[in-house]
């Protein structure tokens, strides 16, 4: 190393106080234990020390990395680094160690050591993944797709007892052993975490082992509360009562719209006419109170629910250049799923239509489509319009 | 205004805020009382929080680097020097800390020095700093705040920080207001100012119309409530058995079996007790037996688990099967409990005895009454003692007060010379109780008022003579709430607002509150007629007898 000190540069096993050369490690050692065992000669020796180092500081910029670097004993407590291991700690490339004789060497003070020392411990601890942390990572894993499949699950289920054809029951059904597939994977493997290392030497204790029976405990407990109280499917039968009773209901409902609005209509007519007569026929009718859509012109259709899907929309524009945003509402509401009705039509007929193809993917593939979004109902009003 | 659902939603923060991984949180000792009060271990579990540590006492040194660690303590100097402590030689892989309260800039950079490996990823203020009893309750677990009826130093910095906590968990920036007759509630509400100016960015919340209020009270003004036997379901259980952090130790019953010899009271895990811990008495003897039916008409349909259908019933209703015995068997032991003391100590002549005391005035009448029920060797030397603590309250100014008389036919029925003693401690400290809304010389209409009123009550009847009593706080906030509380008896602290309406209320009484004032505040809070009007109470601690007996003790003390 460059030194601009005054003193001659000495190399080899000298000793720091009388600078006479003892040849190897040992005898230096010896020697200074006998000669300079005084307290006199520590203290002058770390005085010594201490000035190079100040000297040293002082007059170098930056620390030298590698080349060839002294090597010299002294009786302080010193740390010799493996440059290997420095360049690993500290991220940094490291040319060839290994040169000729000369093994290359970092001295540094105990606090660097011990900040180098933590560092390097921080780094192995970050990729430290003892077989507790895989393990849980899966089963948190599985935890989460139970979570998103119980939740698409019971709004099947809701949906199909209620009797909407919205889902398809063998799909609510795969979904259930799914689930149910995920809740035995949830329990094995938390009950494998709980007697992980049970039957080795070093079985875990404390809160180590208290750490696994909680998770197990923790997932035993979600197992219970979340995945084995949900509500069961409907049949087959009862999907299918379900879903007539369901038909039943709309269809009376449109019937009495029909009626409805034909009563309606005639009193309007009839109003219209030069008589200032008050209503009606139906005494549960008031003009003055409701509002009601005037008749229109509808395009006729041979399918009557095209034909109503008209009506309803002609009502729909009405009511709200009438600011009547209630009926608008319940008008979308029955517009919307007299579209479900259709949609469910056109679909069977067009399973009818294809042969061969795999139908249950062509019926399951639409049905999702058709579960997921109501904006891709409205690709009915395209076709009808 | 929740004070449940505010630390409850601090500690669900922490929980979530450091992603998904292993947890284990690292608490003080009041702050793991905190978070026990308001989240139950089968929830926390849910949260991936999976261990639960002692800052001050760690069960072990074994590193498990593998773990994120979540903080949450008191910003004092040991928790400091603690967690110092441990940032130097970290056990768990990452370190969310979370103070349950304002911590310096000088103690962050402590800390900061601290983390050479830098472990820490957050550091956060949770102003989780009290124990939430109830959505409109609140504690701070302090016995013996005052000494000599002034404050302990120590006391008084611990309440203001907790109020800090509360109104700003609540995001309350108020108005002060105090009882004029006490020198340690202007203390206390000087100090609040303080923290109020000094902190204001961290107070700095859009101020509604109607300006939140902080009312400081002190227990002096009303000490016949805690003395006063109970009757209501919560309020009794802590007379009668302590309920101390939602807990009740039952195990000098005897015949208890293990597993109840400790039990939680609490009103979001436990829909039984939620259903009935206003109520009275008789009722929950009512309610206890529909109890007990429903839970024996499930035990018996689920007896048969011969078909598959019955059992696959069984499992799906198990968890609240078992969690259902688990409730009845905890009520009917305490409700049994509560039965035998009832009798044993004959508290229902007690109580009736205090009531009249508390509420009637008719002083020959009771202190004759009192004399022959002292003889009584049912009743406990605890229970005698009471009765003339009540009786010295109320009847002191009165002409034919006869206190020492009293006091000798306790010595004589072997009252221990420290409890009887109490009486004339009980006297120094509650000496207002009888005057704090008159002065002397009063408005004759306020007089006036005063007189019709009592008049009809005599005359009505009393509908139980055994609740007839009502706090005194019941009336200050009722005239609080009418805008009528009257400025010289507790005056504001600084700036008065324009108008004296009030919408959301902090009370907090120096000196501790009771579960029969927490029941007023309920009361208060769902009834429609007082216009909007929350109110939240707190205390220094939530008293019974024996623990109001040992306050005034410690207060007048020196």
């Amino acid at each position: 190393m460059a030194e601009s000190s005054e003193s001659q540069v000495l190399e080899g096993f000298i000793c720091p106080i009388c600078k006479s050369d003892l040849g190897t490690a040992v005898s230096l050692l010896s020697h200074f234990q006998d000669e300079h065992s005084e307290e006199q000669d520590l203290i002058k020796t770390f005085k010594d020390l201490l000035d190079k180092a100040k000297k040293k500081i002082l007059k170098q910029e930056s620390i030298p990395e590698t080349s060839s670097l002294r090597k010299s004993v002294a009786p302080i407590a010193d740390y010799i680094f493996d440059p290997q291991d420095l360049g690993r700690i500290i991220d940094k490339p490291m040319e060839d160690e290994k040169s000729q004789g000369n093994v290359e060497q970092l001295r540094l003070c105990i606090h660097c050591i011990s900040l180098l020392e933590v560092r390097e411990e921080k780094r192995v601890s970050r990729n430290f993944k003892p077989i507790i942390s895989q393990f849980y990572e899966r089963l948190a894993n599985y935890r989460e797709q139970a979570d998103q499949l119980s939740c698409q699950y019971i709004k099947m289920s809701i949906s199909l007892n209620a009797g909407e054809s919205v889902y398809d029951l063998q799909e609510a059904q795969k979904i259930k052993v799914r689930l149910l597939k995920l809740a035995e994977n949830i329990d094995s493997l938390s009950s494998k975490i709980a007697v992980l290392g049970k039957d080795t030497e070093n079985p875990p204790q404390g809160q180590a082992f208290r750490l696994q029976t909680m998770i197990r405990s923790a997932f035993a407990t979600y197992l219970r509360n979340q995945l084995l109280t949900l509500p069961l499917l409907p049949t087959e039968e009862q999907v299918e009562k379900a879903q007539t009773k369901r038909r039943q209901e709309i269809t009376a409902r449109i019937q009495e719209e029909k009626l409805r609005h034909a009563k309606l209509n005639n009193v309007v007519t009839s109003k219209s006419g030069a008589s200032q007569q008050k209503v009606s026929n139906d005494p549960a009718v008031s003009l003055g109170q409701g509002w009601v859509p005037e008749s229109k012109k509808v395009n006729e259709s041979d399918d009557p629910l095209i034909e109503q899907m008209n009506i309803i929309r002609s009502y729909i524009k009405e009511a709200k250049v009438a600011h009547r945003y209630d009926e608008v509402t319940s008008l979308e509401e029955n517009l919307h799923e007299l579209k479900k009705e259709f949609w469910k039509k056109q679909q069977a007929q067009d399973h009818i239509a294809k042969s061969g193809e795999s139908s249950e993917a062509a019926s399951i593939s639409s049905n999702e489509a058709h579960a997921d979004s109501d904006d891709e109902i409205d690709l009915v009003k395209e076709v009808v319009e | 205004m929740n004070v449940i659902l505010a630390v409850k939603m601090y500690v669900t923060k922490m929980a979530e805020e450091s992603g998904p991984g292993m947890k284990v949180l690292l608490m003080d000792k009041v702050t793991t009382s905190i978070v026990s009060m308001v989240y139950s271990q089968s929830e926390i579990l849910q949260k991936e929080v999976y261990l639960f540590e002692r800052l001050d006492s760690p069960s072990s040194t074994e590193p498990m680097k593998h773990l994120k660690c979540i903080v949450f303590i008191r910003p004092t100097k040991d928790n400091i020097g603690l967690l110092c402590n441990e940032l130097r030689n970290p056990r768990y892989g990452m370190y969310y800390i979370y103070f349950s309260n304002i911590i310096s800039k000088a103690d962050i950079k402590t800390l900061a020095e601290c983390d050479e490996i830098e472990v820490v990823r957050e550091v956060q203020e949770f102003y989780g700093d009290y124990l939430a009893v109830s959505p409109h309750l609140f504690t701070l677990n302090i016995n013996g705040c005052s000494q000599d009826l002034d404050w302990n130093p120590t006391h008084l910095q611990r309440c203001t920080q907790g109020i800090t906590a509360v109104l700003l968990s609540l995001k309350k920036c108020p108005y002060i207001r105090y009882q004029g007759s006490s020198g340690m509630a202007k203390k206390l509400s000087e100090k609040i100012r303080e923290i109020l100016t000094k902190e204001s960015s961290l107070f700095d919340y859009r101020q509604p119309d109607v300006p939140p209020l902080l009312l400081i009270l002190d227990r002096r003004s009303d000490a016949i409530t805690p003395l006063l036997t109970q009757w209501t379901y919560q309020a009794m259980v802590h007379e009668l058995l302590t309920i101390s952090n939602n807990r009740v130790n039952l195990s000098r019953i005897p015949g208890i079996s293990k597993d109840l010899s400790e039990v939680v009271l609490s009103s979001e895990h436990d829909e039984f007790y939620a259903d009935n811990l206003y109520l009275n008495y008789g009722e929950i003897g009512q309610t206890m037996k529909e109890l007990i039916d429903e839970f024996q008409k499930k035990a018996k349909s689920h007896q048969k688990v011969e078909s598959v259908t019955d059992m696959k019933a069984f499992v799906e209703h198990y968890p609240n099967f078992k969690k259902m015995s688990g409730t009845v068997s905890k009520h009917l032991v305490i409700i049994g409990e509560l039965s035998s003391l009832v009798t044993k100590r004959s508290l229902l002549e007690v109580s009736e005895m205090e009531q009249e005391m508390a509420c009637q005035d008719q002083h020959s009448q009771h202190l004759h009454r009192l004399k022959s029920l002292i003889h009584n060797s049912k009743i406990m030397n605890e229970d005698a003692c009471r009765l003339v603590m009540i009786y010295a309250l109320r009847y002191n100014k009165h002409s034919n007060c006869d206190i020492s008389s009293l006091i000798d036919a306790l010595k004589k029925r072997g009252v221990p010379e420290s409890l009887y003693k109490m009486v004339y401690n009980m006297l120094e400290y509650g000496s207002q109780s009888f005057e704090t809304t008159i002065e002397p010389n009063l408005v004759a209409q306020d007089a006036v008022v005063k007189i019709t009123k009592r008049f009809f009550k005599d005359l009505k009847g009393v509908e139980n003579v055994y609740t007839q009593h009502v706090p005194i706080l019941k009336e200050t906030l009722d005239e609080l709430i009418k805008g009528r509380l009257k400025e010289n008896f507790f005056p504001f602290l600084g700036r008065s607002p324009a108008n004296k309406r009030v919408q959301d209320v902090i009370v907090f009484i120096i000196g501790g509150v009771t579960y029969e004032e927490a029941l007023c505040v309920h009361l208060l809070n769902k009834s429609s007629a007082n216009s909007g009007v929350r109110i939240v109470l707190g205390g220094t601690t939530i008293h019974n007898t024996t623990s109001f007996i040992d306050e005034v003790g410690t207060a007048t003390f020196g």
